[in-house]
């Protein structure tokens, strides 16, 4: 059993100084943390080279360093890893064009999960794609102001059959599972509201809506 | 590029047309709606001369729109080159020169840049700044955070700091007790 990280989870955790409690609930797990070779491209390599990001980047080294997260190479998976995101990209046409939604390092993390682990990923297109892929054609008619958008229903099926039953989680869940253990300090409703919030703030998808049910339910 | 959509050149044409008034009238306010007009095309087709024609507007909102700006020495000449190399963008669209388009919008780009650091803009380039926003943008209408990266060309450390302040996640489903349980069976935690 693995948690495999996608780069928005990891990006929120980090900018809202939440990487420490990523270490100490990692101790209450089993599994592995694990990041892709294209997730530590886009996580640390490119914010080395971004004076705003490079501290961060280097914190979330100094996980690697002490072994809390590991890296695994997803060069083995390349050609799934193509074919899945050609997939995704071909299930939603407008004027006869297919509209490419998601790139490698949103993929890369799927071929590695197999029935028991889980992808945690913050980003939301991705994870409607394997939540709710219906939830995206809504999305993507109301944003693009247009009922053109038409879903091919045949490879819609194939991406729920390849991946929709996979385990998604967000940042927020593992800082449900960081304020329950009281890593984050003494627990009270209105620190867990601060804690959800700063999420949210640092591009978590989570809403206001359920942030309050959310707090009202487990704070 | 050698080919654009009708569709698209009929609507990029239309927002050129809107900025060359916007400027010449001094109604700077309207230049920010024209960027996002143009939002839509650029999720569809993902062309980088759609995301230069939004940053244009864009950094020409932040930079005219302030009023220290104006009183710069420097900002009668901006004006009017903008407005001839907006001029000159629109002839070459309407003439389907596509390449000569292209290249009247680097211009573009490259005199809003030039006169932001004249002007000392911020710490951060006019350009990264409306990229940025931009690529928030194309995140809110449905593209992933790794497409809206490529698109731009900013990190998504950058989107996702600039996404989360925006009402984008207002609307995701609510909250999903399957992953609550997952959790808690992951961690052991009680109840």
């Amino acid at each position: 059993m693995a948690i495999y990280f996608d780069s928005s989870t990891l990006i929120s955790l980090a900018l809202t100084c939440n990487l420490p409690h990523l270490k100490e609930i990692k101790t209450l797990y089993d599994g592995d943390f694990v990041m892709t070779k294209t997730v530590h491209n886009e996580t640390i390599d490119k914010a080395m080279r971004i004076e705003r990001f490079k501290y961060e980047a280097y914190r979330l080294k100094s996980l690697l360093d002490d072994g809390v997260i590991i890296v695994k190479d997803d060069k083995q998976y390349a050609g799934r890893i193509k074919e899945l995101m050609n997939l995704m990209n071909s299930c939603f046409y407008i004027r006869d064009r297919p509209l490419k939604l998601v790139q490698p390092g949103e993929v890369s993390i799927i071929p590695f999960a197999k029935k028991n682990d889980v992808l945690a990923i913050d980003e939301r297109t991705t994870r409607f794609f394997i939540e709710s892929p219906e939830e995206l054609l809504d999305l993507l008619r109301h944003k693009l102001h247009t009922t053109r958008i038409v879903p091919d229903e045949g490879n819609l099926a194939r991406v729920k059959r390849e991946i929709g039953k996979l385990n998604v989680i967000r940042s927020t869940e593992l800082a449900l599972v960081a304020y329950e253990k009281g890593f984050v300090g003494n627990k009270n409703k209105d620190l867990f509201n601060g804690l959800l919030w700063a999420l949210k703030l640092n591009g978590c998808a989570i809403s206001s809506k359920e942030i309050r049910n959310y707090v009202n339910k487990y704070g | 590029m050698d080919y654009m959509d009708e569709e698209v050149r009929r609507d990029v044409l239309s927002v050129l047309r809107g900025a060359y008034s916007a400027v010449k009238g001094k109604q700077f306010s309207q230049l920010h709606s024209l960027s996002n007009r143009i939002i839509h095309s650029i999720s569809v087709y993902q062309e980088k001369v759609l995301l230069d024609v939004a940053i244009v507007m864009y950094s020409l909102n932040k930079l005219l729109e302030e009023e220290k700006f104006q009183r710069k020495k420097a900002m009668p000449r901006f004006l009017k080159e903008v407005l001839s190399s907006l001029d000159d963008a629109i002839e070459d669209l309407e003439e389907r020169k596509f390449k000569k388009f292209e290249n009247k919008v680097h211009d573009l780009l490259n005199e809003v840049e030039g006169f932001s650091r004249k002007v000392r803009f911020y710490v951060q380039d006019v350009l990264d700044y409306a990229r940025i926003k931009k690529g928030s943008k194309l995140y809110e209408h449905g593209l992933s955070l790794g497409v809206a990266s490529k698109i731009t060309g900013m990190s998504k450390w950058e989107l996702m700091e600039a996404s989360g302040g925006t009402i984008v996640h207002e609307e995701v489903a609510p909250i999903s007790e399957k992953r609550i349980r997952l959790v808690r069976k992951m961690f052991k935690l009680e109840g």
